[in-house]
């Protein structure tokens, strides 16, 4: 199980919140995933570089040419706060000085 | 039900080449299917869309036959799974959080389809962002087994494979990351591939895994697979995992020759585990094999016991990467009450379901200080393990059989909130994606409730045509379809 640091340590990299309702349901399930997950240790894999066998030996890059990209009407469609070239999001320097 | 949406895809390429219909009457029948079982009292809800504009693309494609102007796959109609982008279409991945995103380029199996001639039906319904085995979780609601609609198609591709079950479309595109082709095309009684790694471009695929992830095909027949595969596979410069198969001459395709052929029996994956009607329809299965001359033989692999562990710490480290770009800021949701670190947090919990939000924090988790060496690092070394030893295995063996799943499809909401339950659905299929190598579920059998289940055969890389052709083989002696 993990305990109340961790997961909220946890909680705040995934940049969402599970209410407080909710949270033992979800912490319980998570617990339940990490005992499953860690019957991995009953392998010795002391010997194992972790990069043999890997699935892509070679990666196939192309040729580095100019090519075509999302033009900016596009973009705009995509989004209601894209604004003459910017993404309008909410103000950040502002709250900073006032956290001051 | 009209006649015409039981024509597999390629007897429809077919009559449109002898004239005897056209793309516009066959889009029409389908679109027909489809209104007709969304008024029903439990819909399929296996598409989030069905295109108004596939009868006009349908008609262009009648246009181009009659001028002798047309492609391989003229007016061939195709399902494709919300996580596939076709430029102005919607895609959501079955999540809140795209909801209103339209696609603002084309993904590179799509683009190469529609070259063809191909004609898109509609977007069919996933469990959110490709995370599920029962097509549970998504934004939309549950979509329903065309068999038996108290029961789940199979995930993550279940609206897919159903819709092709339910004659709403002959074949769809799926995706699969951990079996999420191949569970559907078995509980849906279907032909369900999934290619090797970098055998089709990822390019437009939105990203889950993306060392697991390929995109798959669903089907009634595996010609039809073999003909969507002739088109899609190749490299493509925009996916440098992409390989460089050509697959060109694949369609038509030959049955296989089974004498000789030299299959392995793990017996993790073919054990006491399973339940006595797949352990019935395998032994059958392995017997039919027998009969065409292969040799088949028990063979143990250890690590095999660990893939649902492995995966269920490296694909969500790779999700919880992949899905760190929805933040509200450039597409999709935004909830911007507050400051900006505000708004990532909100937007994120309201537009994320349970599932995914349970991966993105595992991810974040194995992923962490103090916790990558025990377990990301540990599963990235199992996994070489099992690698190695499945290059090893193929030295001796041509495939390897297991049935899809251990059990047949189950009841909707059976195992909704008890996820490890849920993972181990995925116990046969996860390998091929670790190891990278394409494999395939053929319908082989029925419950004693009259479910269907499937077998599936992996094989080495690049031998897609050798897993093709044993199905056809299979499908051709008259085997449960």
């Amino acid at each position: 199980m993990i305990d109340d640091k961790t997961f909220n340590a946890v909680l705040g990299l995934c940049r969402f919140s599970i209410s407080g309702t909710e949270q033992e349901h979800f912490k319980n399930q998570i617990g339940d995933i990490i005992s499953y997950v860690e019957k991995l240790k009953e392998i010795d894999t002391s010997h194992i570089d972790p990069d043999l066998g890997k699935t892509i030996t070679v990666n196939d890059l192309r040729d580095d040419a100019p090519g075509e990209s999302l033009i900016r009407t596009k973009l705009e469609e995509l989004s209601p706060h894209f604004e003459n070239g910017f993404f309008r999001v909410p103000q950040i320097i502002e709250e900073m000085e006032e956290k001051k | 039900m009209s006649e015409i949406t039981r024509y597999s895809l390629t007897e429809i390429k077919t009559l449109l080449e002898k004239k005897s219909l056209t793309s516009e009457e066959i889009v029409s029948a389908y679109q027909t299917a489809y209104e007709n079982d969304n008024n029903a009292d439990i819909p399929l809800n296996g598409y989030i869309e069905f295109f108004k504009d596939a009868r006009t693309r349908a008609s262009a494609e009648d246009i181009k036959r009659k001028n002798n102007t047309h492609g391989r796959l003229s007016g061939l109609p195709i399902a494709v799974k919300d996580n596939i982008l076709i430029t102005g279409k919607k895609a959501t991945c079955g999540s809140k959080i795209l909801e209103g995103f339209s696609a603002p380029y084309t993904a590179t199996v799509i683009r190469r389809l529609e070259k063809e001639g191909a004609v898109f039906l509609g977007r069919t319904n996933m469990d959110e962002f490709a995370m599920g085995s029962s097509c549970e979780y998504s934004q939309y609601g549950p979509t329903r087994n065309p068999v038996n609609r108290e029961y789940v198609p199979g995930g993550s591709s279940g609206g897919s494979a159903a819709v092709v079950g339910a004659f709403q479309a002959p074949a769809a595109l799926g995706s699969d990351t951990g079996g999420s082709v191949r569970l559907p095309a078995s509980f849906c009684g279907l032909y369900g591939l999934k290619p090797g790694y970098g055998t089709l471009s990822r390019y437009g695929l939105v990203a889950y895994g993306s060392s697991l992830d390929q995109i798959g095909i669903v089907a009634h027949n595996p010609a039809d697979i073999a003909l969507l595969l002739s088109v899609c596979a190749g490299i493509d410069s925009k996916d440098s995992t992409s390989r460089d198969f050509s697959y060109s001459d694949m369609f038509p395709l030959t049955p296989g020759n089974l004498k000789g052929l030299k299959v392995a029996l793990p017996v993790q994956l073919n054990g006491e585990g399973n339940s006595d009607s797949v352990r019935k329809t395998a032994a059958g299965f392995i017997d039919w094999l027998k009969q065409q001359g292969a040799d088949v033989s028990e063979i143990s692999i250890p690590n095999l016991s660990y893939t649902v562990a492995i995966y269920y710490i490296i694909a969500p480290a790779e999700a919880s990467s992949n899905l760190a770009r929805y933040d509200g800021i450039e597409y999709g949701l935004r909830n911007d009450n507050g400051n900006l670190l505000d708004m990532y947090i909100n937007t994120r919990s309201e537009g994320f379901g349970s599932e995914v939000k349970r991966r993105i924090f595992i991810g974040n988790y194995v992923l962490s200080s103090g916790y990558y060496d025990a377990y990301y690092k540990k599963a990235q070394a199992v996994r070489s393990l099992l690698t190695h030893e499945f290059d090893n295995i193929f030295t001796d063996y041509d495939i390897v059989l297991s049935p899809t799943s251990p059990t047949p499809p189950f009841k909707l909401g059976e195992k909704l909130d008890d996820p490890v339950t849920m993972y181990l659905q995925d116990i046969c299929t996860i390998y091929a994606n670790l190891v990278g190598i394409p494999a395939i579920s053929i319908p082989a059998g029925m419950s004693n409730d009259n479910l269907p289940i499937g077998m599936q055969l992996a094989g080495r890389q690049g031998n897609e045509n050798l897993l093709l052709s044993i199905a056809q083989s299979w499908k051709n002696r008259g085997g449960a379809a």
